[in-house]
């Protein structure tokens, strides 16, 4: 039990974001900062990491240990630190570019491995650090940037829940922007729960994604309680059409820790070449 | 209060009041003689270099890219780039033209004018913005004081309240008022700039259009007070045939008129703009265009593409081109062609993606993993980077390699007004295979001649052949016997090394004991050195290659005789170019090097320097 | 739907309710300070700033009653600029921001009018106006600054630059 009492301000760093006035992240970073201080986190013993894009310049706007990597591959580097360091609490943070399209497969690797870290997604379903254009979230007929096909991609687009909850995630959620107080206790329990915890917070793009300002008109809570039945979740995200807020599904795998093997003194390793 | 009060004062800092600048104060050249035709020593007319600043959408590019629009219509040359700030929205910008009459490979040494609506966070780049104490600096003194960054320089600061003009102007923007005044100061014609906004706005919103005019006309009159700034010198000539185009979509353009028919590609800065136009031309065309999920499935899709039978190309810079290494050892050990434009950035890492540099030289000459000869080409100019994609098409093709086209954001991002380039006739044609006589087996990789095995395109039959990345017999069958792979190593290397690449291997211009060696966009900064030099009665001969894998010993040495000291020039720290240079070639007695890294870009007045010191 | 009036179960509730509203909104208008600094509107950005001075101020004046109340329960809009996320646009002049405020505050205002007339409770319902004598004044000053500028102009908008795409990736 730490003896300082911290507040959501003390993980926040003196640099000055440099979203859009507007941006949704601006309430992300809010949410986890109160999720940190609700969990009264030391701020030098967690770690926030990220890939590139609009949403990745997070850590440098806390003032824990960031690492602000490269493109997609920002999970990777939060599960070497976990595993090489089990006591510091772990976040990745990223984007939808980012995250799904090059980090796709570290996200699924990263689900079914279940290193026991958070991964806040910031779904604003564009690339919003280059021209606008679609992403793996974005709807299939959205056309309204000039870097989108006319007629939109044609392409169905992830529902990261679903894919979190088949590769094995153990803890799935979504949030919102416009719901920073619920964002930050859904965030709080994804860092309380052991294992991979994925947590998906809608995150308007004000600058790219105009008619992303109805969202607050449209995110309804989750209809349902969180559930333990993994196979109950899968159910509800078959019909999930991508504007229900809350925890979907906290599973009861065991986080992966590395196996522990008697120890063995250095000078021994040699006995097998020994002749 | 007068506007006219505010225009001739208050003058605050350095350089005589009025009166025209003698000379052009970078050269360290002598005034000329009281003379009134100012050519700056290079014996053209004189360029002017401007750079409007401004924030959050004070509109600086739409201002400098009417500009353009309206030099490209009146007969001028111009080179247009820019500097922003880290903001999506909002942030501070810089935009820097210079005009001419005769085409424009360059930036200058440092701005002629700078216009500021506002200063924002311009300290940002102010080491891009250098001034002298002939420079002129027009403010809007409603945005205060002068950055001490920017008036350090001694520059002479006029005031121009921007935001008061446009007041009685309904819909009027200072942006406008400040055009109609950089244009007026410039000795700019104001109709060529109304046609423009005509052209952009009267359909649209007429009632911008009426108060765009209006305001570029109020800012015009109101800088006739202004005196002293420089002008623009000779006559444009309007008849000559004039493209306007950026590095990026003309290396994009390249790409198709060299046969390109499929583009993978995965956004990156400064490469993303080459992708945009290739995903709206291609399907035109009868091509495919697709964004990847990232850049290795980029370039494997291209590979596959192309072993389909279609030229395929993608295009990225460095983080990009070192996760496409281990697919490029694919491309070249299964023969299976492909390009890769890389506009190169500020490296290594995430780096500076918004500034140029020519870091990747290494990773593009020695990044694949083995024994990897491959083609790696560096356009020269804006220009001719729809002349080196579209001859880097045509060689993959025909020596069924991959090939590095080295670009830069310099080139890539820049905006100008250049001469037509003129039409090549290298279209991308592969050796092909039919259906082999009876009895005999086809070879994918026979030993022929040239090196070059004709390569069967999936359809044809009796051709049927597994690509491979294993080292392989003629047959193709994996192999691990010296003597396929010894074989097969010799052909990959002969193939590139036996071709004729003709005179297009590299630029060679003039004569004398020096020579300047540079890539890219070096190559018309050491250009317009060199005239300097010569003017100054020193005779420097140019060699920029463009083709730099395989080497051209022959050709080189050609190059270099005569040639007793040698100035390399490029933009990285390590020296790779020079490294190269001393790897593969045979230099003579003196080499010296003048190479920093970006963000700032390579000057005419610095390589100037180095040959004066080297020819003492 | 809470049930905003009914939620309010002590006066110390409200206080520490009314006083949380205070406390976002103060902190809220320093972060949009700095946002339309890095966005380089620096008169709004001061409009901002001198918000957030007088939402400190009205946070200074709330007098916590005593109780131990453990996590409040939500109550009234805590964040203006997502609730309305068309009252945010980086180009946006000075009035805009008094104007967001105004709404925001007003809002709590309601809430604490409801409360003063509908509470069961007449210590809640005193409570309530005695807090309505602090936040009555700070909405009316907040509507007073807005009328301080002229109705921004048609086009104020207008970034015809558009987006800086390449930016950092």
């Amino acid at each position: 039990m730490n003896a300082v009492n911290y507040t959501a301000r003390d993980y926040k760093s003196e640099v000055k974001p440099v979203w859009c006035p507007g941006c949704g992240h601006y309430s992300v970073l809010s949410s986890i900062t109160k999720a940190f201080a609700d969990l009264n986190l030391v701020p030098h013993q967690t770690a926030v990491v990220s890939g590139i894009g609009c949403s990745s310049r997070i850590p440098a706007y806390t003032n824990c240990y960031g690492f602000h990597s490269i493109h997609g591959r920002g999970l990777a580097i939060a599960a070497g630190i976990k595993l090489a360091r089990p006591d510091l609490t772990v976040l990745a943070a990223g984007g939808d570019g980012d995250g799904l399209s090059i980090g796709g497969n570290h996200f699924l690797h990263n689900c079914r491995r279940n290193v026991d870290m958070t991964y806040v997604l910031m779904d604003n379903r564009v690339y919003g650090m280059t021209k606008g254009q679609p992403s793996p979230t974005t709807e299939s007929d959205w056309d309204a940037s000039a870097m989108a096909p006319p007629g939109g991609t044609g392409l169905s687009p992830f529902n990261p829940l679903a894919i979190a909850l088949s590769a094995g995630a153990n803890f799935v959620a979504r949030g919102f922007a416009g719901d920073p107080n619920g964002t930050a206790a859904i965030i709080a329990e994804a860092i309380r729960h052991p294992g991979f915890s994925f947590v998906a917070v809608m995150s308007p793009c004000v600058t790219y994604r105009d008619e992303q300002r109805e969202w607050k008109n449209v995110m309804r809570p989750n209809p349902a309680p969180a559930t333990s039945d993994a196979s109950e979740a899968a159910r509800r995200l078959l019909v999930d059409d991508g504007y229900n807020i809350g925890v979907l599904y906290q599973g009861s795998r065991s986080p992966y820790t590395p196996k522990v093997l008697p120890n063995v003194a250095l000078a021994d390793l040699d006995k097998e070449f020994t002749l | 209060m007068s506007n006219m009060a505010r225009l001739s004062g208050p003058i605050r800092a350095g350089g005589p009041p009025g009166g025209r600048a003698k000379n052009n104060i970078w050269l360290g050249v002598p005034p000329a003689g009281g003379g009134n035709a100012e050519m700056s020593s290079s014996g053209v007319p004189g360029t002017v270099s401007i750079a409007l600043c401004g924030s959050g959408g004070s509109g600086v590019m739409t201002a400098a890219n009417m500009l353009m629009d309206a030099a490209a219509h009146t007969g001028y040359y111009a080179l247009f780039n820019r500097s922003m700030g880290p903001q999506i929205r909002g942030g501070e910008a810089a935009a820097m033209v210079r005009l001419g009459t005769t085409q424009i490979d360059s930036v200058d040494d440092g701005f002629d004018i700078l216009f500021a609506i506002d200063w924002g966070n311009v300290q940002r780049f102010a080491a891009e913005l250098p001034l002298t104490s002939a420079s002129l600096i027009v403010t809007d003194p409603a945005s205060g004081e002068v950055p001490e960054a920017i008036s350090k320089s001694g520059a002479r600061i006029v005031e121009l309240p921007m935001k008061d003009l446009c007041k009685d102007i309904e819909g009027g923007r200072p942006n406008m008022i400040l055009l109609g005044a950089a244009a007026e100061l410039i000795g700019f014609p104001i109709d060529p700039l109304t046609e423009v906004l005509g052209n952009s706005l009267k359909k649209k919103r007429a009632d911008a259009y009426e108060a765009s005019v209006k305001a570029v006309r109020k800012g015009a009159e109101a800088a006739k007070a202004i005196t002293g700034a420089k002008r623009l010198e000779g006559t444009p000539r309007k008849g000559a045939k004039k493209w306007d185009i950026t590095g990026n979509e003309a290396a994009a353009l390249g790409a198709v008129r060299g046969g390109v028919r499929f583009c993978a590609a995965y956004p990156i800065t400064p490469a993303t703009e080459v992708l945009d136009w290739l995903s709206s031309a291609l399907p035109k065309i009868g091509g495919v265009f697709v964004q990847a999920e990232d850049e290795i499935a980029s370039i494997n899709m291209c590979i596959g593409a192309s072993y389909g039978g279609s030229p395929s190309i993608t295009s990225t810079s460095g983080p990009g081109l070192s996760l496409m290494t281990e697919a490029l050892g694919l491309s070249l050990t299964s023969e299976t062609p492909v390009v890769v434009i890389d506009v190169q950035r500020g490296g290594p890492s995430t780096g500076i993606p918004t500034k140029s540099e020519q870091s990747d030289l290494n990773i593009a000459l020695y990044g694949m993993h083995g024994d990897a000869p491959h083609l790696v080409v560096a356009a020269q100019s804006i220009g001719d980077c729809l002349f080196s994609t579209q001859w880097a098409v045509y060689l993959a093709e025909a020596l069924q390699a991959p090939a590095i086209m080295l670009s830069e954001q310099a080139l890539g991002a820049s905006r100008t007004i250049i001469d037509a380039p003129a039409d090549v006739a290298f279209v991308g044609k592969r050796v092909t295979a039919s259906t082999p006589a009876e009895g005999e087996a086809y070879q994918r990789y026979a030993l022929t001649g040239t090196g070059v095995s004709p390569m069967a395109i999936p359809g044809t039959p009796g051709c049927q052949y597994t690509a491979d990345g294993l080292e392989h017999a003629v047959s193709g069958l994996p192999s691990s016997q010296d003597s396929d792979h010894q074989s097969q190593l010799n052909k990959r290397a002969d193939k590139l090394a036996n071709f004729d690449y003709g005179s297009h291997w590299a630029s060679i211009e003039g004569s004398g004991k020096i020579a300047v060696i540079t890539v890219g966009a070096g190559t018309g900064v050491a250009r317009e050195a060199v005239a300097r030099a010569k003017a100054q009665g020193l005779n420097v001969k140019l060699i920029a290659p463009r083709l730099l894998m395989p080497t051209r010993p022959k050709q080189m040495a050609e190059a270099l005789k005569g040639v007793d000291k040698v100035l390399v020039v490029e933009q990285n720290h390590t020296g790779q170019l020079y490294k190269y240079l001393r790897a593969e070639y045979d230099l003579p007695g003196k080499v010296a090097q003048l190479n920093h890294a970006g963000p700032l870009p390579l000057r005419p007045g610095a390589i100037l320097k180095s040959l004066l010191a080297l020819g003492a | 739907m809470t049930d905003e009036v009914g939620i309010v179960t002590s006066a110390a509730l409200l206080t520490a309710l009314a006083k949380r509203q205070a406390e976002t909104a103060a902190e809220i208008y320093e972060q949009l300070t700095e946002a339309f600094v890095v966005a380089n509107n620096l008169v709004t950005a001061e409009a901002f700033r001198e918000l957030s001075e007088g939402g400190w101020r009205l946070f200074d004046a709330i007098q916590p009653l005593a109780g131990g109340l453990g996590p409040l329960p939500r109550w009234g809009e805590t964040y203006p600029e997502i609730s309305d996320p068309d009252s945010v646009h980086f180009l946006m002049p000075p009035y805009y921001a008094f104007e967001l405020a105004r709404r925001h505050e007003t809002t709590t205002l309601v809430l604490l009018e409801a409360v003063a007339e509908k509470s069961a409770d007449a210590e809640i319902r005193a409570q309530a106006q005695t807090l309505l004598e602090l936040f009555r004044p700070r909405v009316a000053a907040i509507e007073a600054r807005r009328n301080d500028y002229p109705k921004p102009p048609h086009g104020w908008w207008i970034d015809e630059d558009g987006p800086h795409w390449e930016s950092e990736f």
